[in-house]
């Protein structure tokens, strides 16, 4: 039975102002959703409240039916990608990755031409895009059955941002993953579902036309919008 | 065994500021046992609100293992209350030998 993840009735406020208006939102083992949305339409407060460390108003979360408030504490159930570096500076890329995927995972970890120089290294003193892609590599790595990857490809180079598509894909195939980028050509070619907040609402989008309608983007002519 | 791994890892991230603190607070008092009754109170607590400010992000490394906040601040403070009696007892043998 494939697992699934759901929200439901999500009402979050800050002040005045209601980012997420009864929001519902399924996530299924095999889904690569990308969610859509400008900026602070409330895209990472949603994966937030999902992943179970910001409080709403009101919220339910389910997991294969079971309420769970705080998915985070059960056990491989859920990993969050923050937009910014979660790997503590002090431990090198090694002592993260033993950490996260046991000393006989190193290896077969490191096998790979950016990460190998990495290996020794402590957090800190990788750029931004090394540590991003080392990040998003643990997190597909472990046996988490849902991935929330907030602005993944932010301040990785072009090649860089296939081998992690190619990754995202590879992990979708056990996993449920949701993904945001402020740069949605990234994520249109690779999710298969595609969500966009708007005005506090969760709308299903299935063609470009409709972000369009939402003005999400601008209208197709002479914009270089791609397809579907 | 893997997420007391996680919970040292979390505790030894605050120990450079908290020695720092108490060491400092010791040589400013005139007094050694200011350095673990230090380290059991106001170093823990400069640690985790330099935590809290500049080294927010750290916590989903944790998190991302089912860790929450609060286990790790109360885990982090029985290891320095732990270490804090142990050299309490080594300055009164110190001082009474």
């Amino acid at each position: 039975m494939d697992d699934i993840i759901e929200i439901d009735s999500v009402i979050k406020s800050f002040g005045t102002k209601q980012v997420l208006t009864d929001i519902y939102l399924k996530l299924s083992q095999g889904d690569i959703l990308g969610l859509l949305g400008r900026n602070g339409s409330g895209k990472s407060t949603l994966l937030r409240i999902m992943f179970g460390i910001l409080d709403a108003e009101r919220k339910f979360i389910r997991i294969n039916g079971e309420v769970n408030d705080c998915p985070y504490k059960k056990k491989n159930a859920i990993c969050y990608l923050p937009q910014h570096q979660f790997i503590p500076g002090n431990l090198t890329i090694e002592k993260a990755v033993e950490l996260y995927l046991g000393t006989t995972a190193v290896k077969a970890f490191f096998n790979d031409e950016a990460l190998a120089p990495m290996q020794k290294r402590k957090a800190s003193r990788c750029s931004d895009g090394e540590l991003r892609y080392a990040e998003i590599k643990l997190l597909l790595n472990t046996p988490a059955k849902f991935i929330l990857l907030d602005e993944p490809f932010t301040g990785l180079a072009p090649i860089r941002i296939e081998t992690i598509k190619q990754q995202i894909k590879e992990a979708s195939t056990t996993k449920g993953i949701i993904l945001t980028d402020h740069d949605y050509h990234n994520v249109l070619n690779i999710a298969n579902r595609y969500c966009l907040l708007h005005d506090g609402g969760l709308k299903t989008i299935r063609n470009t036309e409709e972000m369009v309608r939402w003005g999400y983007i601008p209208e197709k002519k002479g914009t270089g919008v791609p397809e579907f | 065994m893997n997420q007391l791994l996680f919970y040292w890892t979390f505790h030894k991230s605050t120990l450079t500021l908290n020695w720092i603190f108490s060491v400092a607070i010791a040589m400013v008092m005139l007094s050694p046992w200011m350095i673990p009754l230090a380290s059991m109170t106001g170093g823990p607590l400069i640690s985790l609100l330099y935590k809290e400010v500049a080294r927010k992000n750290d916590y989903y490394f944790y998190f991302n293992r089912g860790l929450s906040k609060r286990a790790l601040i109360v885990v982090s403070l029985l290891f320095n209350v732990a270490t804090g009696i142990l050299l309490l007892i080594l300055i009164q043998l110190w001082t009474t030998l």
